[in-house]
C-alpha cells in the first residue's frame, strides 16, 4: 500500500495528513490547546514581570505547580507583599475553582507560626487567586540545592517546624497529604513553614466530600505513603511518613525512593525498603536512622502514632543538644534503678535461706560457693543495668525521672559500657567493704566479736556504700556532670527532652455562623457586635474563618502593623470601607478572652499561665522593636487562642464588670508591671518553687530587658509544673516500704531478743516490722522538720508550701507532723497497752488503724497536690 | 475513557495506578483494565511504527497484538525502560525492544497469537496507514506524530459526543477551526449561524476551554507528573510541526 503525500498547513507550515485536508492542522489544535481561551499567554513568563494585576503588581514567579501558578506580589494599596496563588486558566471550570477555593478554605482554617497564613481570596480578571503570606527564604528543597544535604541538627530543627505546623492543621482537623521539601517555606528567621495544601483534606465532615474518592493516587510519589499510593484511607500517619521522607531527603540530597520515572518510584516506595540512611549520610546517630525508618514503615501501624510521640523521638537529635542531668535527679533515679536490680532478687533469697546463710556465711566459710547468694543478686543486678541501660538507655528509675544514658557520640550506651557503669560505682564500694569485713569477721563464731569489732563491721557496712560519692565530686556542669564512671565508660546522662504540651483551652461559646438576614460589611458577613458600632465579629463566606472588624479610629493603621506576622497578635487582613466608616479586618482565632477564663476569682495553674506569660513577654520584646502596642494595656487585651497561645489584640475586649486596670507599657517598666497583672492570675497554691523568683524579680521590675525574662520563662516550660500521681506515692511510700522490706526479710528467719520481741509469726512479725517503719519514719521527720524538708521530699524534689504558696513555716510543719503521724502511733500503743491476753483485739484494732492511715496516704498519693493530713494543716506540696 | 475529566488525573497517572496496586485478585484486574485502557486508546501509532519499520500488513497485525498481549500478561513492566515516565515513551520502547528479542521468540512458538485482543477488522489499520505521509528516515518521530494526532482525536471525539449530547454538533462543526487559535471572521460566523457576535464569542471561549480541559486530561493520562503536561504538549507540538 502506497503512502499519500501532505499538504502544509498555512499557519504554522506543519503537514496535514492528505485525507484529513479538511479538519483543522492538529499541530494549532495542539498548540491552541497550550494557550489560554483569550488566545494570549495566561501565565506571565518571567520576562513580563513585574506587572500589574487587580490591586497587585507580580514582582516575580515562585513556582508551578500541577494546578496553579504562584507569584510574588505586592498590594498596591498596603505594600504588603503576598505570595498569590492563581489558578492555571486551561483548568479553569467550576469544579476546579471549588477545589481550588478549598485549598484555600482548608489553609485558613490553620493558624500556626509554622504554617503559611493565608490573607484571603478573591477573583481578579476572572481568576480566583489566593493571597497568602510569604515565607521569604525559598523551600527546603531549594535550600537542598543550593547548599546540599543539611546539618544533622538543622535539618532536625527544620523537621520539628514542620511538624508542629502540621500538628496545627490536624488539631484544625487537616491532613496536608503532600508534604515534601518543596512544600516547606523557610523565612527569613530560619523557621520552616507548611505550606501549599492543594491536596489537604478536611478530616471532620464538615467539607464537601468529592475529595473522597478513591482508587484515585495523588502526592508527589517519592514522598507518599505506600497506603496514599495505593489509594486507601489516610490518617495522620501518612502525612508522618511524607514527613519521614522529607527528612530523608534533608539529610541525604536524595528521596528514600528514586527511579527514573514515578512508575519505578512507585514500585519501589510500595515493594522495597528505603536505603539504611547510615549508607548516604555518615554522622547520622543510629537512633536517628532508627526514627526516620519507622517514619518510613510500609504498614501505618508501624510509624509514630501521633506528632507528639514523633517529636519525642526526634528532640534527642535537635540541634539544640541534649542537657546534662544534675547529680540530684540521677541520684534519685539511681535509687530507683538501684532498687529494682537488686532489691527484687534480694528480697525472695533472703526469705527463702535467712540472712545467716546469705550474708554471715561468706565470711566464715570464705569460699566462692558460701558467697553464692551474694553473687547471684549482684549478677541479677548488673544483668539488669546492663540490659537495660545498654539497650534501652534508661531502667525504669532513668525513665521515669525522664533521663538517659548516651554515650559520649550520642549513641546508646551498649551492654559493656552499661556494665562498666554500674561496676565502677559497685567495686567502689564493695572493693573496699568486703576486704574491710573480712579482716573484722575473723573467728569461726561470730557470736565471740568484741564490742570494738561490731562497731567496725557496722561502720564498714553503712559507711562504704557512701564512697562512690567520692567519684561523682569532679561531676560540674561544665563537663556535662560526668562522674568517673562516665568517664571510663565514655557516656552521659542526660535529660530525655520533651516538648511542652501547651494546655489548650475550649474556646467560648459563640454563635460559628451569621443569622440568616445577617448584615454584610464588604466581603464579610456579621455575626454578632462585640462592642456595638466598633467591634464586630464576622465571617468570611469563601475561607469559612471568623474574623474581627474594628471601626477605625482616625489615621490608617502603620504599615508595620498591618504586615505583622508573629503568633503574639492577631494578623491585619484588610481594609473594608462602607459607605461612613472605614474598618480593619483582623482574623479572630477561636479562643476565649482572658478576663472570662479568670471570671469569679478562678486561678490559672502554673503550667498554663507560664506558656501565656512567655507569649506576652515575647510578643512585648519583641513589639519593643517595631512599636506596634498600643499604649496600654490591660486584661481585656488578652486573648487566649483555643491552642493556648495568648495574643494580644489591639483593643480592649469588653469588660463584663468593671474594665480591668490599665498600664502603660511604653517601657520596661510598664511591661514587668503589665506581665505583672498577668503573672498575679496564676493559682499560687501550685506554683512551683523553681518558678518563684522569677514572679518575685518580676514583680520588684528587675529584668532590664525582657529577652531575659523570655528566657528564663523558656527554661521553664518543659519544667515539671505539676505533682504528679506516680512521684507523690513515691515520696510517700518508697523510703519506708525499702527499710521495711529489708528489715522484715531480715528478720524472717533471724533469731534473738529483736525477732522474739516483734511477735512469733509472720502477720505479727509483718504488723510490728510495719509499726517500727512508721513510728522511725515519724522521728525522722520530726527530726528534719527544723530544717524544713522531709527524708523523700528532696530525692522527688517536692516542697510544703502554704497558702501564700511560700515554704510552710516551722509550726506549720508541726501540725501537719502531727496531723501525719499521730494515727499511725496509735496503733503501736494498742499493740503496746493492751494485755497480752487480748492478742486478737490488739492485733485486728491496730490493723484496721493501719489501714485507715494507708487508706489516708494512698489518698494523698491520688490527690497528689494535697491529702488529708495537708487539708488539716492548711498547707499544699508543690514542686521544687 | 468517556468520564468526564477528572481534576485529580493531573496529580496522578493510570501507570502509577497500575504498579501501586497490591497482588490481590482485586487490583489485578483493575491493573489490566487500566492497561487495556490504555493499549486499546494508542493502538494506532503503534501499528503504524511496525509498519514503518518494515513489517507487513499481516504481520504488523500480529506484531502489535502480541507485544499488548504480553504487556498485559506481565503487569506492563517487560523488559523495556519506562524512560522519563511516559506512557508515550515507554511504549515506543517497549515495542523496539520486544521487535528486538521477543518477537521472533514469540512467533516462533505461536505464543500470544491466540489472543485477540483488538478486533482488526473493524479499525482496518491500513486504511490508515494509507493515508500516512512517507516517512523518510525516522520512525520514532513518526510515531510521536501518529500520538500526537491520536491524543487529540480522541479529545475531539469526547467534545463531539458532548456536543452531540447537548445538541450542538452543528455549531461544533462551525467553529471547530476556531480551536487552532485561528477565527474566521466573527461578523460571518454570527450571520450563518444566526447568533449575535457576542454569543459566537462566548461559544468559542467556551468549546477552546472545552477542548483544552479534555485533551490536557488525555495528555495527562500519559505523563507521571502533572507538571509534565505542558511538557509533553510541546514536544507533541514540535513532533507534528517537523512532519
Amino acid at each position: 500500500m502506497s503512502q499519500s503525500s501532505s499538504t502544509p498547513c498555512p499557519r504554522c507550515g506543519g503537514p496535514i495528513p492528505a485525507g484529513a485536508a479538511d479538519q483543522p492542522c492538529p499541530a494549532c489544535l495542539l498548540s491552541g490547546a497550550l494557550a489560554s481561551p483569550g488566545g494570549s499567554p495566561d501565565r506571565p513568563e518571567p520576562a513580563e514581570l513585574p506587572r500589574d494585576f487587580g490591586g497587585y503588581r507580580l514582582l516575580g514567579r515562585l513556582g508551578t505547580g500541577g494546578m496553579a501558578t504562584v507569584y510574588e506580589a505586592q498590594h498596591l494599596a498596603t505594600g504588603r507583599r503576598v505570595a498569590l496563588k492563581m489558578l492555571e486558566q486551561q483548568l479553569d471550570s467550576p469544579e476546579m475553582r471549588q477545589r481550588f477555593l478549598r485549598e484555600g478554605r482548608l489553609a485558613a482554617s490553620v493558624n500556626h507560626p509554622n504554617s503559611l497564613f493565608i490573607f484571603g481570596s478573591e477573583e481578579i480578571e476572572h481568576a480566583p487567586v489566593i493571597t497568602m503570606e510569604i515565607a521569604g527564604s525559598g523551600t527546603l528543597k531549594d535550600r537542598l540545592k543550593k547548599r546540599g544535604p543539611f546539618q544533622v541538627g538543622s535539618a532536625v530543627d527544620a523537621i520539628l517546624d514542620v511538624i508542629s505546623g502540621l500538628e496545627a492543621a490536624l488539631a484544625s482537623g487537616v491532613l496536608h497529604r503532600d508534604v515534601k521539601p518543596s512544600n516547606c517555606f523557610l523565612s527569613p528567621d530560619g523557621s520552616v513553614k507548611v505550606g501549599d495544601f492543594g491536596l489537604s483534606v478536611s478530616t471532620l465532615a464538615r467539607d464537601d466530600s468529592y475529595v473522597t474518592a478513591t482508587g484515585v493516587i495523588m502526592g508527589t510519589p517519592a514522598y507518599a505513603a505506600p497506603e496514599q499510593l495505593r489509594g486507601d484511607e489516610l490518617d495522620v500517619r501518612a502525612d508522618i511518613y511524607s514527613v519521614g521522607a522529607t527528612l530523608f531527603t534533608l539529610l541525604t540530597g536524595q528521596a528514600p525512593f528514586e527511579g527514573k520515572n514515578a512508575v519505578q518510584v512507585v514500585a519501589n516506595a510500595v515493594n522495597q525498603r528505603p536505603k539504611p540512611l547510615g549508607e548516604l549520610r555518615e554522622g547520622v546517630a543510629p537512633g536517628l536512622e532508627r526514627v526516620v525508618a519507622r517514619c518510613l514503615a510500609k504498614e501505618p501501624e508501624g510509624r509514630y502514632e501521633d506528632y507528639m510521640a514523633l517529636r519525642n523521638a526526634l528532640l534527642p537529635f535537635a540541634s539544640k543538644g541534649p542537657e546534662p542531668a544534675s547529680m540530684t535527679v540521677r541520684a534519685a533515679a539511681g535509687w530507683i534503678d538501684y532498687l529494682i536490680a537488686f532489691l527484687i532478687p534480694y528480697v525472695p533469697l533472703m526469705l527463702a535461706v535467712g540472712g545467716e546463710d546469705f550474708h554471715v556465711r561468706m565470711f566464715l566459710e570464705r569460699t566462692l560457693f558460701s558467697a553464692r547468694y551474694y553473687l547471684a543478686v549482684l549478677g541479677l543486678g548488673f544483668l539488669y543495668f546492663s540490659l537495660v541501660e545498654g539497650i534501652w538507655g534508661a531502667g525504669l528509675g532513668k525513665r521515669l525521672k525522664g533521663l538517659r544514658v548516651v554515650r559520649t557520640s550520642g549513641r546508646r550506651p551498649g551492654m559493656g559500657r552499661a556494665l562498666v557503669r554500674i561496676l565502677i560505682p559497685f567495686l567502689c564500694c564493695e572493693g573496699v567493704r568486703i576486704p574491710l569485713l573480712l579482716a573484722a569477721i575473723s573467728s569461726t563464731r561470730i557470736d565471740d566479736m568484741t564490742t570494738v569489732e561490731v562497731v567496725f563491721v557496722f561502720a564498714a557496712s553503712f559507711g562504704c556504700p557512701w564512697l562512690p560519692v567520692l567519684l561523682v565530686l569532679r561531676a560540674r556542669r561544665e563537663n556535662g556532670f560526668a562522674t568517673l564512671w562516665d568517664l571510663l565508660s565514655g557516656t552521659r546522662v542526660v535529660v530525655q527532652p520533651k516538648g511542652a504540651v501547651r494546655p489548650s483551652i475550649e474556646p467560648a461559646a459563640r454563635p460559628g455562623t451569621p443569622a440568616t438576614g445577617a448584615g454584610s460589611l464588604g466581603p464579610y458577613r456579621v455575626i454578632e457586635e462585640v462592642v456595638p458600632g466598633e467591634w464586630i465579629l464576622a465571617a468570611d463566606p469563601v475561607l469559612r474563618r471568623q474574623v474581627w472588624l474594628l471601626r477605625r479610629a482616625a489615621s490608617e493603621l502603620p504599615l508595620a502593623r498591618r504586615n505583622l506576622a508573629r503568633p503574639g497578635r492577631p494578623r491585619w487582613l484588610q481594609k473594608v470601607e462602607t459607605g461612613e466608616a472605614t474598618w480593619d479586618a483582623f482574623e479572630a482565632t477561636p479562643g476565649a478572652p482572658l478576663a472570662s477564663l479568670v471570671e469569679g476569682g478562678e486561678r490559672v495553674p502554673w503550667g498554663t499561665l507560664r506558656h501565656w506569660l512567655h507569649d506576652l513577654a515575647s510578643e512585648l520584646w519583641a513589639a519593643t522593636g517595631d512599636q506596634n502596642l498600643p499604649a496600654e494595656l490591660s486584661l481585656d487585651h488578652v486573648w487566649i487562642t483555643a491552642q493556648g497561645t495568648a495574643v494580644l489584640t489591639d483593643r480592649a475586649w469588653p469588660a463584663v464588670g468593671a474594665p480591668a486596670e490599665r498600664v502603660r507599657v511604653g517601657d520596661i517598666a510598664g511591661q514587668q508591671r503589665f506581665l505583672c497583672t498577668v503573672a498575679a492570675l496564676v493559682e499560687s497554691t501550685g506554683l512551683p518553687l523553681h518558678a518563684r523568683p522569677l514572679l518575685q524579680n518580676l514583680g520588684a521590675g528587675k529584668f532590664e530587658k525582657l529577652s531575659f525574662l523570655t528566657g528564663i520563662l523558656r527554661g521553664l516550660l518543659d519544667r515539671p509544673a505539676e505533682v504528679g500521681r506516680g512521684i507523690r506515692a513515691g515520696s510517700i511510700f518508697m523510703l519506708p516500704l525499702y527499710v521495711w522490706v529489708m528489715l522484715f526479710v531480715g528478720a524472717y528467719h533471724g533469731e534473738g531478743r529483736f525477732v522474739e520481741a516483734m511477735g512469733d509469726s509472720a502477720a505479727w512479725l509483718a504488723l510490728n516490722t510495719i509499726l517500727l517503719v512508721l513510728l522511725g519514719s515519724a522521728l525522722v521527720h520530726l527530726l528534719l522538720l527544723p530544717f524544713r524538708t522531709t527524708a523523700s521530699h528532696p530525692i522527688f524534689r517536692l516542697a510544703v508550701v502554704d497558702h501564700r504558696g511560700e515554704p510552710a513555716g516551722r509550726t506549720r510543719l508541726l501540725v501537719r507532723w502531727a496531723a501525719a503521724w499521730l494515727p499511725p502511733l496509735a496503733p503501736v500503743a494498742i499493740v503496746a497497752w493492751l494485755p497480752e491476753a487480748a492478742e486478737a483485739i490488739a492485733f485486728t484494732s491496730a490493723l484496721a488503724l493501719l489501714l485507715l492511715w494507708i487508706g489516708a496516704a494512698v489518698h494523698a498519693g491520688v490527690h497528689s497536690g494535697r491529702g488529708l493530713h495537708d487539708r488539716m494543716a492548711g498547707t499544699w506540696v508543690v514542686r521544687r | 475513557m468517556e468520564d468526564p475529566p477528572d481534576p485529580r488525573g493531573f496529580d496522578t497517572t493510570h501507570w502509577s495506578l497500575v504498579v501501586a496496586a497490591g497482588s490481590d485478585e482485586a487490583s489485578r484486574t483493575r491493573v489490566r483494565s487500566a492497561l487495556e485502557e490504555l493499549c486499546r486508546a494508542y493502538w494506532y501509532p503503534l501499528y503504524a511504527f511496525v509498519r514503518y519499520r518494515g513489517c507487513s500488513a499481516d504481520e504488523a497485525q500480529d506484531v502489535t497484538q502480541s507485544f499488548f498481549a504480553r504487556i498485559l500478561e506481565t503487569g506492563g513492566l517487560a523488559g523495556a525502560d519506562p524512560a522519563r515516565g511516559r506512557f508515550r515513551s515507554y511504549l515506543l520502547g517497549a515495542v523496539k525492544h520486544f521487535l528486538a528479542n521477543e518477537w521472533h521468540r514469540a512467533r516462533a512458538s505461536k505464543r500470544g497469537g491466540d489472543e485477540t485482543f483488538i478486533e482488526w477488522d473493524a479499525l482496518d489499520p491500513e486504511a490508515r496507514y494509507a493515508l500516512e505521509p512517507a516517512r523518510a528516515s525516522d520512525p520514532d518521530a513518526g510515531f510521536d506524530r501518529d500520538w500526537a494526532r491520536e491524543s487529540i482525536s480522541r479529545a475531539m471525539e469526547r467534545l463531539r459526543v458532548e456536543a452531540r449530547a447537548s445538541g450542538k454538533e452543528e455549531l461544533l462543526d462551525a467553529l471547530a477551526g476556531s480551536l487552532t487559535g485561528e477565527e474566521a471572521p466573527r461578523s460571518e460566523t454570527a450571520a450563518r449561524l444566526g447568533m449575535t457576535e457576542g454569543a459566537v464569542k462566548a461559544a468559542v471561549h467556551r468549546l477552546r476551554r472545552r477542548f483544552r480541559e479534555l485533551l490536557r486530561a488525555r495528555i495527562a493520562e500519559t505523563v507521571s507528573d502533572p507538571s509534565d503536561v505542558d511538557d509533553e504538549m510541546r514536544h507533541l507540538v514540535a513532533a507534528l510541526r517537523r512532519g
